[in-house]
């Protein structure tokens, strides 16, 4: 065998430059396909990343919530989150958590009377310190920028989604950059009166304050006024425009009033993402025997988007590696096919030495997969040196779900896994684009192999 | 087949086929060749002496006929069995020499040793006699490339008899090399018969070298007949 190798090994240097455009081919392919392939894995951790800082890993509702709750007020929302979570803090399941923190959903009309504007909401009240520790989470290790900016620092007034602030006439208030001034409207038509005592039980300062109008757990309509602290840009517009955070306390009292104070989601930010699974199960598995009335929902389920985004790069992953197959095969099989056919005559001598048909075909698949080893193991170096030098010149870019342009990061020496399987791909394909040239190389008749000169 | 025949053909037959049109080559050929003899076979250009040496070492199949060689119907043979009958017992000599260009001298004359898995020590003494034998000292490192013809024709005299066939098969082995190179090339394989005790059978149309031959056989018009016998 170690014959048959060197012979192999020296036959791909007889003709140098054909092998070279082999290797090359090969070598570009593998390069192109970890690139894209370690893009992907970067595109993947930094989406992932952005949902667990904002959202957590896993979803504690009421059970039923997810699938019927969103939209109703109070029906299920969890009561006693506080003794829930403080029982979790106490079971071993809480080592893989990293942050458990309630939060309060709800909507309603945010109004800016002073300047005569108003406009439809969703709000969250959320734990500020809480929210700012989950907004360093990197469980990836991609030091992606936290957009932890609008909790810094936050002083416990509302954080508005700088569409929603626009709509609002908050610009100069807020002192918005870029910010578009929406035309004052005039309306002459009289204020609804509860609203309209309401407004003038809290003179306006000069502090900008919101009003938001939303129907209480008993289904009356609840007004509170807060005041608007700065913009937290959202990444989707739709939510940029009906965007505002509070203190959980400030939306209590706005759905359940002098009530008994609940939340309808809690979010629990794991130390690793691959412990989903796991913890989700545990925390079934502690509902139960708590005879608690829960449920779990992880986070590719609370946002399928992450679930798309995902493959769709996959697909263009698969299609890019696809043509890189086809032209890596294309490109062996020729090689081989050329060196074949310059060797008959060779091949014949071989034969009537008394090497057998196997050996023959062993001779040129060795070379093919010469050929696969040299062009594989080149487009990994070349990637890794690629790869090396673009994160060390931080081109920017901005992933989806990300609302701030984040360095671009190529993930490969993280990722052994799309190195050896890009590696092994390629000396496959390699080795199976010798394979007929190599079957019909065998099959010839010596004579007629032997009269080739 | 008597114990002092090496090769017995038995009405041997061989033909081609240029679309349907059926060309015979041998036409019932029978003959026999004896252990360590010097054999040629002559005939002009296209009469079928390659076909018959194909034949012969076992590269090429008949049309019809019994061949048996060192006491082996080679027809019954697979092609795996006729593979390793030719690495154990056949050595070629061709016209254009057929060395592998990537392999130096040593490695060309070790090569059919390889194909017979003889052990490591035996192949360095082997080959090395071998090359002393057929005056090659020195230029085991050369690749073909570098040698000459003559020089050429001596590695690949020495790759033949290196795993000490009984048959050696030569066609044509001084067509490429000029008068007095020919001349040392047959003297060579003369003293190498005679050290080796094997039988030589050469197709040859180069007059010149027939007068060493023990016997010499005309094939003319696909037919085999017993010319010259010493």
């Amino acid at each position: 065998m170690i014959n048959s190798i060197k012979i192999a090994f020296r036959n791909t240097l007889r003709n140098k430059r054909r092998t070279l455009l082999s290797v090359l081919a090969i070598a570009i392919g593998g390069f192109a396909s970890l690139l894209i392939g370690s893009f992907v894995s970067s595109v993947n951790q930094g989406i992932q990343t952005g949902v667990a800082r904002s959202s957590g890993h896993l979803h504690i509702h009421k059970n039923g919530y997810f699938d019927f709750g969103s939209g109703t007020v109070g029906e299920y929302d969890i009561e006693n989150y506080e003794d829930i979570i403080s029982k979790i803090k106490d079971d071993s399941l809480h080592k893989y958590i990293n942050v458990i923190t309630p939060t309060l959903s709800i909507g309603g009309i945010a109004g800016n009377y002073a300047k005569n504007s108003s406009q439809t909401f969703v709000g969250i009240g959320l734990v500020a310190e809480e929210q700012l520790k989950m907004q360093s989470w990197d469980g990836y290790g991609i030091n992606m920028p936290s957009e932890e900016n609008a909790l810094k620092g936050y002083r416990g007034g509302g954080l508005i989604g700088q569409g929603l602030a626009m709509s609002l006439n908050y610009c100069e208030a807020l002192k918005i950059e870029g910010c578009k001034q929406k035309k004052e409207q005039i309306n002459d038509e009289p204020i609804d009166e509860d609203i309209a005592d309401f407004i003038e039980d809290e003179p306006i300062s000069d502090i900008a304050t919101v009003t938001l109008l939303a129907a209480s757990s008993k289904g009356a309509p609840n007004i509170v006024r807060i005041p608007v602290e700065k913009v937290w840009k959202q990444t989707n517009k739709e939510m940029d425009d009906r965007f505002i955070a509070m203190p959980l306390s400030q939306a209590q009292t706005l759905v359940y009033g002098n009530d008994t104070k609940k939340v309808n989601t809690i979010n629990v930010q794991l130390k690793s993402p691959e412990d989903i699974n796991k913890v989700a199960g545990l925390l079934e598995y502690f509902f139960q025997q708590n005879g608690l009335d829960l449920e779990v929902i992880e986070l590719s389920t609370f946002n399928p988007q992450i679930q798309r985004v995902i493959g769709m790069f996959s697909v263009i992953f698969a299609f890019v590696s696809l043509i890189i197959g086809l032209i890596a095969i294309f490109t062996v099989s020729n090689t081989m096919t050329m060196s074949i056919m310059e060797r008959f005559n060779e091949i014949g001598t071989l034969r009537s030495l008394g090497l057998r048909r196997s050996g023959v075909r062993t001779y040129f698949l060795l070379e093919g997969t010469i050929i696969g080893i040299f062009g594989a193991t080149m487009g990994v170096a070349l990637a890794l040196l690629i790869t090396y030098v673009i994160n060390s010149i931080g081109l920017m870019w901005t992933p989806p779900n990300v609302s701030e342009p984040t360095q671009l990061v190529f993930n490969l020496l993280d990722n052994p896994a799309l190195i050896v399987g890009v590696w092994v791909s390629l000396v496959f394909i390699s080795i199976i684009s010798s394979l007929l040239p190599a079957i019909r190389a065998s099959k010839m008749p010596i004579v007629d192999a032997l009269r080739h000169n | 087949m008597n114990k002092n025949e090496i090769v017995r053909f038995h009405d041997i037959h061989k033909s081609y086929y240029l679309g349907e049109v059926e060309i015979p080559a041998l036409k019932g050929i029978s003959f026999s060749v004896q252990k360590e003899r010097f054999t040629f076979i002559v005939g002009k250009s296209g009469s079928g002496k390659s076909t018959l040496l194909n034949l012969i070492g076992a590269i090429d199949a008949p049309t019809s006929g019994e061949i048996t060689i060192n006491n082996t119907l080679i027809s019954s043979l697979n092609d795996d069995a006729l593979s390793d009958f030719r690495a154990k017992h056949i050595g070629h000599v061709f016209q254009n020499f057929n060395l592998i260009p990537v392999l130096n001298v040593y490695e060309n004359i070790e090569y059919p040793l390889l194909m017979i898995n003889e052990d490591r020590t035996q192949r360095v003494q082997r080959v090395t006699q071998m090359i002393e034998a057929v005056g090659l000292k020195g230029l085991e490192k050369h690749i073909p490339s570098e040698l000459s013809g003559g020089q050429r024709q001596r590695v690949a005299i020495a790759r033949a008899l290196v795993k000490q066939p009984s048959l050696v098969l030569a066609d044509e082995p001084t067509a490429n090399l000029d008068s007095s190179t020919s001349a040392e090339i047959i003297k060579l394989m003369r003293e190498m018969k005679d050290k080796y005790k094997t039988t030589f059978i050469f197709v040859t149309h180069d007059r010149d070298i027939l007068d060493v031959a023990d016997e010499t056989y005309l094939l003319s018009d696909g037919k085999l007949e017993l010319y010259h016998d010493k």
